[in-house]
C-alpha cells in the first residue's frame, strides 16, 4: 500500500473534514454525467447550428439563451452539455484504457520471475521518461483530425505507466502477504492465488487512482483541445469552446467564462471524489490486522 | 560510483529510443514538408525537386536516419524547411524564451511550494493548514490554461495592469534604454510565471507536505524527541533532511517543462517559446526544426534526471551503500 497510501493520521484528518466535500463532489459529478447523457433530450439548440450570425453573435445571455451565444451564434448551453458528451468520453475511455493496460502489464511484471520483471518495468520507466506533452504534440498533430475515441486511446496509453508502477507495487506488496502464502502452499495455483487473493485488494486503489486519473484526463484533453490538437470543429469539447472564445475574452467573457466553469467544477469534483475513495481504500487495507 | 554509472546507462538508453521513436513517428505520419502552407503551394515541379534533393527528402529512411544522427551528435540541424532560417539560431531564440520563462515560474514553484509544504506537512490540522491544503489541491488539478485566462481576464482586460501576451514591447525592445528593457521583460514575464508556478508549486507543495507527515510519524523522530530535542530541531534536523528525498524527485521530474512542458501556457500568452515553435514546426512538418527540438528536449530531460539522481545520492546514504552492495536500486 506503501505507493499510494498517506500516512494514517494524515488520513484520519483529511476523512474527517472531507466527509461532506467529498458527497458534494460526487452529486456534482453524477449530475455533470447526467446531463452530458441527456444532452440531446434537454440541449435547447443544436450545438452546431449557426443560428443566426448577424443578430445573435456573442448575445449575452438572455431567456432564448440562457448562456446567450458564441461567435458564430451557436447556443452556449446546448453546446456545454454536448461538450460534456465529449469530454467525459474521451476521458471516461481513456481512463479504462490506461487502468487496463496498466493493470495487466504491472500485474505480469509483478507476477513474473524476477528479471522479466525488472525488465518489463524498465520499458515502463523509458515511456514515463518521454515528456507527455511531446508524445502528443508528435502524435495527435501529425494524424490530424482526430476522433474522441482515438484520442481517448492516446491519452490513455499516455497514462498507463503510472498505473503500471502502481499496480506493479501493490501486487508484489500483496504477495508478501502471510495469507498468499498459505494459499500457495495449500496447492493453490498460481492464477488462483492472483485471482482469488490478490486481486481483490486491487480493486479499491486501482478505482482511487481511477478518479484522479479521469480529473487528470479531462484537464489533458482540455488542454490539448484548447491548443488545437485535440477534438475539432464542429465538435465541441469544452476544450475546444474555450479557445473558440478567446478571442472575444475582452467583449463577450462569458462565452469563454461558461466552459471554463464546467471544467474547473467537474475536474474538481473528480479529484475530491478519488480523494475520498483513496481514504477508502487506506482505511480498509488499514483495517487488515498484521500488515 | 555504480549507481550513477547504471543511471547514466538507464539515461542514455531513454534519450536514444525516445528520440529515434520522435524521427520515426514524424517521418512515417503523412504530410509533405514543402507543400503544407498556401506559400507552398504554388511552388514549381522544378523548385520542388531542387528542395527535395537540398534537403535530403528523396534519400531511403534509414538514410534520412543516418543523418538525422549525425547531425545529433554534431549539434547542426541545417536550415528549416518552412522558413529556411538555420534551425540551431531558430532553437537558440526560443530556448532562452522558454528558459527564462520556465526557468522563473519553476524557480517561484520550488520556494512558494516547499515553505507551504512545509508548513502544513508540520501543523496539519491547523486551520492554515487545512485551507491551505484543499487550496492547493484544487490549484493543483485546476488545468493551467484556464489560470491563465483567469489572469489574463482579470490582469490584463479588466484592469490593465499587465499586457496580454507576448515576451518584450517590440518598440521598445529596439529603442529603450536598458532599464526600459529590463522592466519591460519583467512586465511581459509576471503574468505567465506566475501561472505555471501556482500549478508546479502546488505540486511540490503536496509532495513536501505528504513527505513530512510520513516521515514525522518515523521511530527516529520519537527518539529525536524522547532525548528533549526542541521542536525546531526535531524539525530541521531529522525530519526535513529525509521529508526531501521525494520532493527532490518531483523537482527533477519537473525539469523537462523548462523546455517545452509550458506549451499551453506559452500558446496563451503568445511567448515566443521552444513549445509554441515546436507545435508550429510539427504542424508544417519541418523535419529538421522537430528533429532539433526532439533531440533538445530529450537532452535536456537527460540532465535533469541526472542532476535528480546526483542529488539523491547526495541525500540519501543509503543508496550509495545498495549500489556499492550490488543490490538492486
Amino acid at each position: 500500500m506503501r505507493g499510494i497510501a498517506m500516512p494514517h493520521r494524515a488520513m484520519r484528518y483529511l476523512a474527517m473534514h472531507h466527509l461532506a466535500t467529498h458527497r458534494a463532489a460526487l452529486v456534482v459529478l453524477a449530475l455533470v454525467v447526467a446531463a452530458a447523457l441527456l444532452a440531446p433530450f434537454i440541449a435547447p439548440y443544436d450545438p452546431a447550428v449557426q443560428l443566426d450570425i448577424v443578430a445573435l453573435r456573442n448575445a449575452s445571455p438572455s431567456i432564448a439563451h440562457l448562456l446567450g451565444t458564441d461567435a458564430y451564434s451557436r447556443d452556449i448551453l446546448s453546446r456545454v452539455l454536448f461538450g460534456a458528451r465529449t469530454s467525459l468520453l474521451v476521458a471516461f475511455l481513456a481512463t479504462i484504457v490506461a487502468t487496463l493496460l496498466g493493470s495487466i502489464w504491472g500485474g505480469i511484471a509483478a507476477s513474473g520471475r524476477g528479471s522479466v520483471g525488472t525488465a518489463m518495468m524498465l520499458l515502463v520507466d523509458v515511456v514515463r521518461s518521454v515528456p507527455r506533452l511531446l508524445l502528443f504534440l508528435v502524435a495527435v498533430a501529425l494524424m490530424g483530425a482526430l476522433t474522441p475515441t482515438l484520442l481517448a486511446i492516446l491519452l490513455g496509453a499516455a497514462a498507463w505507466p503510472s498505473t503500471s508502477r502502481l499496480v506493479f507495487a501493490l501486487v508484489r506488496d500483496t504477495q508478501s502477504r502471510p495469507f498468499v502464502e498459505a494459499a500457495r502452499s495449500s496447492g493453490a495455483t498460481r492464477a488462483r492465488v492472483f485471482m482469488k487473493h490478490v486481486a481483490p485488494h486491487l480493486v479499491s486503489p486501482l478505482t482511487a487512482s481511477g478518479a484522479l486519473l479521469l480529473a487528470d484526463v479531462l484537464a489533458l484533453e482540455s488542454g490539448l483541445s484548447f491548443i488545437g490538437l485535440g477534438v475539432r470543429a464542429p465538435g465541441a469539447s469544452w476544450g475546444t469552446m474555450v479557445q473558440d472564445a478567446l478571442p472575444y475574452l475582452g467583449s463577450a467573457w462569458w462565452t469563454a467564462a461558461v466552459p471554463c466553469v464546467c471544467l474547473v467544477v467537474t475536474v474538481l469534483s473528480a479529484a475530491a471524489v478519488a480523494d475520498s475513495l483513496r481514504n477508502k481504500a487506506v482505511r480498509a487495507e488499514t483495517a487488515v490486522p498484521g500488515q | 560510483m555504480t549507481y550513477l554509472l547504471r543511471r547514466l546507462l538507464h539515461i542514455l538508453a531513454v534519450v536514444i529510443i525516445s528520440t529515434s521513436l520522435g524521427f520515426f513517428v514524424l517521418h512515417v505520419v503523412p504530410g509533405d514538408p514543402l507543400g503544407m502552407s498556401t506559400e507552398q503551394a504554388g511552388r514549381s515541379a522544378e523548385v520542388r525537386q531542387q528542395l527535395q534533393t537540398q534537403y535530403g527528402l528523396d534519400q531511403p529512411m534509414l538514410t534520412q536516419y543516418a543523418v538525422f544522427v549525425k547531425r545529433a551528435v554534431v549539434g547542426d540541424w541545417g536550415n528549416s524547411l518552412s522558413s529556411g532560417r538555420p534551425v540551431t539560431v531558430a532553437l537558440k531564440e526560443a530556448l532562452a524564451n522558454s528558459l527564462m520563462l520556465s526557468g522563473t515560474g519553476l524557480f517561484l514553484a520550488v520556494v512558494l511550494g516547499m515553505t507551504i509544504g512545509a508548513l502544513q506537512g508540520w501543523k496539519p490540522n491547523s486551520f492554515a493548514g487545512r485551507t491551505l491544503g484543499s487550496t492547493l489541491t484544487a490549484l493543483y488539478v485546476i488545468p493551467e490554461f484556464i489560470l491563465a485566462i483567469a489572469f489574463i481576464f482579470l490582469f490584463a482586460y479588466h484592469w490593465s495592469l499587465f499586457p496580454i501576451g507576448g515576451s518584450a514591447d517590440p518598440v521598445l525592445s529596439v529603442i529603450g534604454s536598458a532599464t526600459q528593457q529590463l522592466r519591460d521583460r519583467v512586465w511581459h514575464l509576471a503574468l505567465p510565471a506566475i501561472t505555471l508556478a501556482i500549478g508546479w508549486g502546488a505540486a511540490v507543495a503536496r509532495q513536501q507536505r505528504n513527505a513530512l507527515l510520513d516521515v514525522r510519524g518515523e521511530d527516529y523522530v520519537r527518539t529525536a524527541r524522547a532525548k528533549g530535542l526542541s521542536e525546531r530541531m526535531v524539525f530541521f534536523q531529522h525530519v526535513l533532511p529525509t521529508a526531501l528525498t521525494p520532493v527532490v524527485v518531483v523537482i527533477g521530474l519537473m525539469l523537462p517543462v523548462l523546455v517545452g512542458g509550458a506549451v499551453v501556457v506559452e500558446t496563451v500568452f503568445a511567448w515566443p517559446g521552444l513549445g509554441s515553435l515546436l507545435l508550429k514546426a510539427i504542424n508544417a512538418r519541418d523535419y529538421p526544426m522537430v528533429s532539433g527540438a526532439i533531440v533538445l528536449t530529450g537532452v535536456v530531460v537527460a540532465a535533469g534526471s541526472l542532476l535528480t539522481d546526483t542529488v539523491l545520492v547526495a541525500l540519501n546514504p543509503r543508496l550509495r551503500v545498495a549500489s556499492a552492495a550490488g543490490g538492486n536500486s
